[in-house]
């Protein structure tokens, strides 16, 4: 009878253990699939870490090389940059034009001087010619005198009266070239004025923007470095940033890392699996040959369950210290995409302010205005130097029209020589024929007196004019000479020095297109960088996905948990004293090993900086592991 | 660095102490985003105590305008401390933001 009912709980063990593998090999398949499945993600992930961080450095890299390119004023790092050193040549250009300019300034003002100070000559001149006319009026009325006390005088004033005539002919013409002279002198005066008041309008516009120009010079080349200075700065910023943000990949890598060494735990359960299926078997086989089964299959269906108690604990804890992980690793990842973007919405905004149009701007980028303001400026200063010579060149043709009228003065005068020659003449005859005709009348004799007086004052009054209009002539000429071979010389260093400025222009305007694009292309977005940090979160969520399902695995221990307890409860009732045993994991001493001896890696945080974080194991044989 | 904003009828204000430093990004967000949600068309910054700007303040004052005007709203710097001016004048910003002076 006892060996009936033996058999009868053999059998019903058997089957138990028949449908307690079957649920084994389920959860074993499952348990497989979250091993295969997060070794897979785990691997992606791993590789992406290091991607992304390459891709910052290179990213940056590429981006700092353009900038200390174009415009880092670093010359410790490669040399002058490209902007730099055109900005440099530019400057130096501009600040040699400007040291010409103040010496042509310097010489120009001189050679205005010399001509400026020949008004009181020319005033002098024009004194002289005055009273040529003056001396030429009373010659005149003279000579109406003469002819009128002549024709008193009779037969014997009849000589006399072709003299009068004669005087009276001459005068006449004196008169005329006098008023010509005066005239003359009249236009040399108004030509000097106005070459005077140019050259001062010249010279005084030249001297105000000297004034200016050093300060104007110094506030376009600070304005071009101070700005690119600022908008590198800002650039590096933003990219020193992104690699700060990479400070976060290490305790990211860590844990990850983590995360793998739990799941490897999953090894843990699959052995105890094993155990369940083929210990539990081989056990039943053992028992069937020999006598006191139902000892035998207590102590295998205690200890199936004492196993398939540990496997959902171990299970219950991997899975949530995986959860636990997996959520610390998304929120960094997260943490880290989240400062990434920051700085890269940082960057894109500035980038687009400093290189694309910009309706507050006049429709123009912050470089391309930086650029074109300093550039009118140099622009205006190239015109005003082109334009100061052009107006002394006009200025120094009033200087011509001066020479001309001193040349139409000194033929007048001439002229006046040779009636002035004339009139010696006449006066000798004059004087012989006072002396022929001794008895001629006092007034004849007087006007004779009067007209050899004058004739001796106009003769004295040539003599100065001729000195005057030599020292004029010879002064105004070699002055306006040497300002007209000055101004020559300015022409050609203008020629010169425009050309070296339009080239400085003209490459400061190159240099300002091939820096927006530049400054365009560090403002690209990283979508690589994002992608991969995507990826990666894509990954976690997968991971965590999977860790959900294989929670079923723990629902279908405590199934293997409640077959064996309900078989273990029906035997007790039917054998007396031998299903009396606990079936905890206390009562078989391998098992509390695995119990004790199994553990769950924990990250330690030993500081601030993420690389001396470590993972430590358990509570027994814990070992460090040093990750970065 | 520290931001009070004080909002009024006519204005909200945004009165920032000290240095804007990379580390500031996360408040100035905030910051800007509470002058965003407001429903005064007037945004004003007070950043006369602000002796340094980096570029996580830039790139955030840029986006701030835009966000601002898109809004058909107004964004104007009440006061500046004299090394900002200087900075943003040498980027033209003072161009594209309205600026006064202290």
């Amino acid at each position: 009878m006892e060996n009936k009912s033996e058999d009868k709980t053999l059998l019903s063990y058997l089957e138990l253990v028949e449908s307690i593998s079957c649920e084994i090999l389920s959860c074993e398949n499952k348990i497989q699939n979250l091993q295969d499945a997060t070794a897979a993600t785990y691997e992606g992930i791993a590789e992406n870490l290091p991607k992304i961080m390459d891709r910052i450095d290179s990213d940056n890299e590429e981006a700092c090389a353009l900038i200390e390119y174009f415009i880092s004023d670093d010359e410790s790092l490669s040399g002058p940059s490209v902007v730099i050193e055109t900005l440099d040549a530019a400057k130096k250009t501009f600040e040699e034009v400007s040291v010409s300019i103040r010496q042509m300034f310097k010489k120009d003002q001189h050679h205005f001087k010399q001509i400026s100070d020949k008004i009181g000559e020319i005033e002098n001149l024009r004194k002289s010619i005055f009273e040529i006319v003056e001396i030429s009026n009373d010659i005149e009325l003279l000579s109406y005198n003469s002819v009128f006390v002549a024709s008193q005088a009779g037969s014997s004033g009849a000589a006399f009266t072709y003299i009068a005539t004669e005087i009276k002919s001459l005068s006449n013409q004196t008169k005329s070239l006098a008023y010509k002279m005066r005239q003359s002198s009249d236009k040399l005066m108004d030509n000097y004025k106005i070459f005077n008041d140019e050259s001062d309008s010249i010279n005084h516009s030249i001297k105000s923007r000297l004034n200016n120009l050093d300060q104007d010079l110094s506030g376009v080349f600070d304005k071009y470095f101070s700005g690119l200075k600022n908008i590198a700065m800002l650039i590096k910023q933003t990219l020193d940033r992104a690699s700060d943000a990479k400070n976060h990949v290490p305790a990211i890598m860590m844990s990850l890392q983590a995360q793998d060494l739990i799941r490897q735990l999953l090894d843990q359960i699959s052995l105890i699996n094993n155990d369940l299926a083929t210990k539990t078997h081989k056990q039943l086989l053992i028992s069937s040959s020999e006598s006191g089964q139902l000892k035998s299959i207590e102590e295998s269906s205690a200890k199936s369950y004492a196993r398939a108690h540990l496997a959902k604990s171990i299970l219950n804890r991997v899975t949530r210290k995986l959860s636990l992980s997996v959520d610390d690793f998304d929120r960094k990842l997260r943490v880290l995409r989240q400062d990434l973007n920051d700085v890269e919405q940082d960057r894109v905004t500035m980038i687009d302010f400093f290189s694309n149009r910009q309706s507050g701007l006049t429709n123009k980028s912050s470089i391309e205005l930086i650029f074109d303001e300093s550039a009118q400026v140099l622009n205006e200063l190239v015109e005003f130097i082109n334009s100061s010579t052009r107006k002394k060149r006009e200025a120094s043709h009033h200087g011509l029209n001066l020479k001309q009228t001193l040349a139409e003065i000194e033929s007048n005068f001439e002229n006046m020589r040779g009636i002035i020659k004339q009139f010696n003449i006449i006066k000798v005859i004059s004087k012989m024929e006072i002396a022929r005709e001794a008895f001629l009348s006092d007034n004849i004799t007087a006007s004779s007196e009067m007209f050899e007086e004058l004739t001796h004052r106009m003769d004295k009054n040539i003599v100065i004019v001729r000195s005057q209009l030599d020292y004029i002539n010879h002064n105004i000429t070699s002055s306006l000479d040497e300002l007209e071979n000055n101004i020559g010389e300015q022409e050609k260093i203008i020629v010169d020095a425009s050309g070296k400025m339009q080239t400085s222009i003209d490459n400061l305007d190159s240099m300002r297109n091939n820096l927006n694009e530049t400054i365009k292309s560090v403002g690209k977005e990283s979508t690589v960088l994002f992608e991969l940090l995507d990826e990666s979160i894509a990954g976690t969520e997968k991971i965590r996905n999977i860790i959900d399902t294989v929670k079923i695995v723990s629902g279908r221990y405590e199934t293997i948990l409640e077959k064996l307890d309900s078989f273990r409860s029906e035997c007790k009732k039917q054998s007396t004293g031998v299903f009396t045993q606990p079936f905890d994991i206390s009562r078989f001493e391998d098992l509390v090993k695995i119990d004790q001896a199994f553990s769950v890696y924990t990250i330690h945080d030993d500081g601030n900086n993420d690389s001396t974080k470590s993972i430590t194991e358990g509570n027994e044989g814990a070992g460090e592991l040093v990750m970065f | 660095m520290d931001i009070t904003i004080t909002p009024t009828d006519a204005a909200i204000t945004a009165r920032i102490s000290g240095p804007i430093t990379e580390q500031d990004g996360e408040s100035l967000k905030k910051a800007f985003s509470e002058l965003l949600a407001a429903s005064q068309k007037q945004v004003e910054l007070d950043l006369s105590m602000v002796p340094i700007i980096t570029s996580t303040g830039i790139g955030k004052l840029i986006l701030l305008f835009r966000k601002l005007k898109a809004q058909a709203r107004e964004l104007k710097i009440k006061a500046i401390n004299d090394n900002l001016y200087e900075m943003f004048a040498s980027i033209n910003l003072d161009r594209m933001l309205k600026i006064e002076r202290n």
